[in-house]
């Protein structure tokens, strides 16, 4: 009889065990950061910490109007005649430089290859907005004609080390989204 | 023991070990589906406060069954859109370390959502009350399947 209770209480420690195990910890776990600081009169700071595994799971859910499966499909009638992949394969090849160069009254647009990312730099009279993205992104954003697929793009971005992806410094607001393991809000 | 005394011996021990079992089953059920607990405390005089109240959050998941079909109509429609991703999202959360989801400070509100072993913490801070709320992530899941009518 007691060997049947003994037994009993070692079946349901083992159970409450392999609940407790569900907490332990994923290695090599990549983290979206977002944070979002306002400098206005109603100063506001915002910080947003996602494992990339949590969004790559959700994005393919959301569905809304030229956005599925995780892909943003949009007109192919409007941009048919540009091979996207060709155009990003031969700008990886390229040297290093300055591509593309607007200066405007209010705004000077600059797209920079740097190594093997591509820079752009958007400069406003209030604003100055820098994003930087590598080509293998760039490369598992355009997998299929017609579509930006972003799943592909994440997890391109999971498997590098720490990025930066966009900032943008305003005068009043500053944003910053990037990429690390640290499970930490900054 | 006599013999006459090991029959009943036996029917005691019988209905003891039953007794432990169900305990030790309801211990588990009621540690798996955790404990939600709500602490508000108003700053100043007045309003109403609640201190460190503990609800099972099993009691919450038997409690759902009750609500009628026809009072949740209208949260089904919204709900059963949404409940696949939520659904995935209290799953993928539950696996993943603990983590700080969300942090907002302004000057006036402070408010923190964090991922704490098999629940969602909940902290807001502002000049009038501070709350702070655990809920299971087996909880949330619950409501949300509740509400989305599956």
């Amino acid at each position: 009889m007691v060997r049947a209770i003994l037994v009993g209480i070692l079946l349901c420690s083992a159970s409450v065990a392999g609940v407790s195990a569900q907490t332990a910890q994923t290695a090599d776990q990549k983290w979206l950061h977002v944070r979002v600081e306002d400098k206005g009169p109603d100063e506001e700071t915002v910080r947003i910490n996602l494992p990339l595994e949590l969004v790559a799971t959700l994005i393919p859910m959301i569905e809304s109007e030229g956005f599925r499966h995780g892909k943003v499909h949009w007109d192919m009638d409007e941009v048919r005649e540009i091979d996207f992949p060709a155009m990003v394969d031969a700008l990886r090849k390229a040297e290093d430089g300055e591509y593309i160069s607007v200066d405007g009254r209010d705004e000077k647009v600059r797209v920079m290859k740097q190594d093997d990312r591509l820079l752009i730099h958007v400069d406003e009279d209030d604003e100055k907005v820098d994003i930087q993205i590598r080509f293998d992104v760039v490369d598992a954003l355009f997998t299929a004609e017609g579509e930006l697929d972003l799943v592909s793009a994440l997890q391109a971005l999971g498997k590098e080390g720490d990025c930066e992806i966009v900032r943008v410094d305003g005068d009043d607001e500053h944003v910053r989204i990037w990429i690390d393991g640290k499970s930490t809000i900054e | 023991m006599t013999r006459s005394s090991r029959p009943f011996l036996i029917l005691f021990g019988s209905l003891v070990l039953l007794m432990l079992c169900i305990g030790v089953a309801l211990a588990v059920t009621v540690h798996q589906a955790g404990v939600i607990a709500i602490d508000i405390r108003c700053h100043g005089n007045g309003g109403s406060e609640i201190h460190n109240l503990r609800i099972p959050g099993f009691l919450v998941n038997q409690a759902l069954e009750f609500i009628p079909d026809r009072a949740l109509r209208q949260a089904h429609r919204e709900m059963a859109r949404l409940h696949p991703m939520m659904r995935e999202a209290f799953r993928t959360l539950r696996k993943l370390p603990d983590f700080e989801l969300v942090r907002v400070e302004s000057a006036d509100e402070q408010v923190r959502i964090v991922k704490r072993g098999r629940d969602l913490v909940i902290d807001v801070e502002d000049d009038r009350e501070t709350v702070h709320l655990t809920v299971p992530l087996a909880t949330l899941d619950k409501v949300a399947t509740r509400f989305a009518g599956i």
